[in-house]
């Protein structure tokens, strides 16, 4: 069992060994990324630390020598300073000789100094001269005697005499080389221990990240849109099972991708369909757009046309009126006379009664049709708002109060007007304005069905949009929100049958749109509704 | 009152004198061995006694204290003491543990410290030793002429060396460095250290005359017995108040203790018998 494991175990290895010094491995490991990163870094931590420790042993190692060599001139300026003792009190300088050369044999020894209490050298042994040298003083005493008084006395406080310093110069030259050997042999030794460190540190890295790289390979591969699973065998289970989960994830992906694909193609097609639809009212717009003109130039036409007659008609009639008027007295004593007769098929009697009213019916008939034709002419032209001035709302306001102050009081008793002290001026043409107002409060007078429901005026200013705001609501009868949109429409009227042209709306809609504003409406069947007119604030240079 | 202030005087000047010791005791230190030779003294002569410690006060002119102590004889223990008190010569002093012993005034006696030049030869005889170095002060020229003669007797062969200045100590010892002695006598010197050293160098025993020294080197110490020096001294102080007056001649001292440091004894390879005696003071 244990035989098979180290089989496996040394089969392993060399496996990794031989996996992790193939070249495009080894080239590849070294590209940028985390694991050169962290190799990089693991290294360089082998090396501070390695080096560090070097560094630190043989600091440690010079203080060592240094202060053992300071330990050994000590040690020996120690024992010559006994020694000298009596040789140096007697002054005796072959009895120093042979002290020194009992010591002598420690060949560090580059020179010992003896001098006397007052520093005059009294003997001086050189051996050597190198450039440094450790150094040790001592001084060499000797305990004065208990003078005789004190002996006798029994007393025994003394204080050493100095009789002179005695100097030890070791020559620290062989045990620097012999520290300088030992340095170059740590140093070495830690190179190597960082190589191998950095050696085992590249094989655990290449071992511990082979299975990520595979991984990142695959789902590099993925990220290309290369829908493949991850097949290799992985050693460890962790590895394993995330591969089998990357795997997953990737047919997953690969199955969303073709949902997706469904549902654009879908999405595109009901884009499709939708841009064709609008394309489709695009062009019933323009169609629209080119009836109105269409119309706008018929109407002008017409306008120009049937005004004329009109005119013509209305002066008739009055001169036909004052003609029945002045002969009514001789058909009236015709008819006393001779009874009832003819007139254009018709009884006197009968067209007496009636005459007046037929010329009443012709004249109204006639205005009717004059006052479309004014209508259709203020729709057809084109007057600019560019006529610009300065237009102040609130007094457009005022003014068709007063206009309409008359038709208002009819309609209704409850009018409540608010208008803002901070509105700003718009830029355009106030008659033309005033004519929106006007038919606005008129049409809003014309939807209330008793004198009970109100009609509310206000002006605002809306300062985030900088438009001026103008709402006319009122309690009338209100329109059906599917109508809403086609009331700016020409000839849609809602009170066809009380004589509406349906161009009223149209005409204020075309005025506002020349003035750069919006018209908006907002109505609830049997509560009434309200017009909103917006128009941007005039520019400070007008 | 005033009778009072007078009647006060009238007792001091009386009393005081009548209030005087009879023995002014007067010592170098306040030391062991001092104490033993003035208690061995008191007690031989039981009179009414005062100590100074001239270490202790600040009155340097001791001439004038033993004047106005009034005392009637002056025991001086050390060298320094009895040297004080032998500038006045009016009241009889005795010196006990002092080397002055040349040229005394002749109301001061002192006990001889040192054994006697035959004691010391007869030991280093015993010893087997007939070279024997010495370095004297002048001062002991007298002792040291006797203890020539006595040498020469007995067979035994003396190289002195006087010293009277400390330079000259120096040549001295290099000249015994120099000499072939088998050993060396240590008498009273300031320079006992450097021939203690001397003897360590040649490898020769030193005699010395304080067991103090066997510590730095000194084989065997020839040391007065303290009691015998202050019985000693204690007959001559009551002799003096008794009689007002001192002998001419004080018999040289007998008593001793000797002692020595064996095991530097048996490193020199010198006789056993001679250090049998335990040192125990």
């Amino acid at each position: 069992m244990v035989a098979t494991g180290k089989k496996h175990f040394a089969g392993l290895t060399r496996y990794f060994i031989r996996e992790a010094v193939r070249w495009p491995n080894f080239r590849r490991f070294f590209q940028p990324g985390y694991r050169r990163n962290a190799f990089l870094l693991m290294s360089l931590l082998i090396a501070v630390l390695t080096f560090g420790s070097v560094i630190l042993f043989l600091v440690f190692e010079n203080r060592y020598t240094k202060t053992e060599l300071q330990h050994r001139a000590d040690t020996l300026t120690q024992l010559l300073s006994s020694t000298l003792q009596t040789a140096l009190y007697i002054r005796d300088k072959d009895a120093i000789e042979r002290e020194i050369a009992a010591i002598l044999p420690a060949n560090d020894i580059s020179r010992i100094d003896v001098r006397l209490a007052n520093g005059e050298i009294f003997y001086e042994h050189t051996i050597s001269s190198p450039a440094t040298t450790i150094a040790s003083t001592r001084q060499v005493s000797i305990n004065p005697a208990l003078n005789p008084e004190e002996a006798i006395a029994g007393a025994t406080d003394l204080l050493p005499e100095v009789l002179g310093l005695v100097t030890v110069h070791l020559d620290p030259t062989q045990r620097v080389s012999v520290y300088n050997r030992h340095a170059i042999r740590v140093l070495l030794l830690g190179a190597a221990v960082w190589l191998t460190g950095s050696l085992f540190g590249y094989l655990l890295m290449q071992r511990v990240t082979s299975s990520y790289q595979r991984i990142s390979d695959g789902l590099a591969a993925i990220a290309r849109g290369e829908i493949q699973t991850i097949t290799d065998a992985f050693p460890d289970q962790e590895m394993a099972d995330l591969a089998s989960s990357i795997n997953n994830l990737s047919m997953s992906l690969h199955f969303r991708e073709q949902e997706n694909a469904a549902l654009q193609k879908r999405v595109l097609r009901s884009l499709e369909k939708r841009a064709a639809k609008a394309e489709e009212t695009m062009q019933m717009k323009l169609a629209e757009a080119n009836r109105m003109a269409s119309i706008g130039t018929m109407a002008s036409y017409m306008a120009h046309e049937v005004n004329n007659p009109i005119g013509l008609i209305l002066v008739n009639l009055d001169l036909m009126q004052d003609v029945f008027t002045d002969s009514a007295m001789i058909y009236e004593e015709h008819y006393q006379r001779h009874g009832n007769f003819q007139l254009g098929g018709v009884e006197y009697k009968e067209f007496n009664n009636d005459f007046m009213y037929i010329l009443n019916e012709m004249r109204e008939g006639a205005k009717r049709v004059r006052h479309i034709v004014g209508d259709l002419k203020r729709f057809a032209r084109q007057e600019s708002a560019e006529k610009a001035e300065l237009v102040d709302l609130n007094k457009i306001l005022i003014t068709v109060l007063r206009l309409c102050g008359r038709k208002i009081k009819v309609s209704t008793s409850n009018l409540d007007i608010r208008l803002s002290h901070v509105l700003p001026n718009v830029q355009g043409n106030a008659q033309r304005l005033e004519q929106v107002v006007v038919n606005l409060v008129i049409n809003a007078c014309q939807a209330l069905p008793d004198k009970s429901r109100g009609i509310f005026l206000s002006s605002e200013y809306a300062k985030d949009r900088k438009q001026a705001v103008i709402r006319i609501r009122d309690e009338g009868v209100g329109v059906e929100k599917e109508k809403i949109p086609y009331l700016t429409d020409p000839f849609f009227s809602t009170k066809q049958n009380e004589g509406g042209t349906g161009l009223g709306l149209a005409i204020c809609a075309q005025i506002i749109a020349e003035h750069h504003g919006t018209l908006e409406f907002a109505s609830e069947i049997g509560k009434g509704m309200e017009v909103t007119i917006r128009l941007p604030e005039a520019k400070e240079s007008i | 009152m005033y009778r009072m202030v007078f009647f006060f005087i009238l007792v001091m000047n009386v009393a005081v004198p009548v209030m005087a010791e009879e023995l002014l005791i007067l010592q170098s230190l306040r030391t062991r061995n001092y104490r033993e030779v003035v208690k061995a003294a008191t007690s031989a002569c039981d009179v009414s006694a005062r100590e100074i410690f001239m270490s202790e006060i600040a009155e340097v002119n001791v001439p004038r204290v033993i004047r106005e102590s009034r005392a009637k004889a002056v025991l001086a223990v050390g060298d320094t003491a009895f040297k004080a008190a032998i500038r006045q010569r009016h009241v009889p002093v005795v010196g006990a543990l002092t080397l002055e012993m040349q040229q005394l005034p002749a109301n001061a006696k002192a006990i001889p410290y040192l054994a006697s030049q035959q004691k010391y030869l007869q030991t280093f005889r015993t010893l087997g030793k007939k070279n024997i170095g010495m370095v004297y002060d002048g001062k002991l020229s007298t002792y040291v002429a006797q203890a020539d003669r006595m040498a020469k007797g007995m067979g035994i062969h003396l190289e002195l060396r006087e010293v009277n200045r400390t330079e000259q100590v120096g040549e001295a010892l290099a000249s015994l460095q120099r000499t072939p002695i088998d050993a060396l006598w240590v008498i009273p010197d300031t320079n006992v250290e450097p021939l203690l050293k001397l003897a360590a160098v040649k490898q020769i025993p030193a005699v010395v005359f304080s067991k103090a020294y066997l510590k730095t080197g000194a084989v065997l110490a020839i040391e007065p017995d303290r009691t015998f020096i202050g019985k000693r001294a204690g007959e001559l102080v009551c002799k003096a108040i008794i009689d007002g007056w001192l002998p001419a001649q004080i018999a040289s001292n007998t008593a001793y203790i000797t002692c020595g440091n064996i095991e530097l004894a048996q490193r020199l390879g010198l006789p056993g018998a001679l250090f049998s005696q335990a040192c125990s003071n």
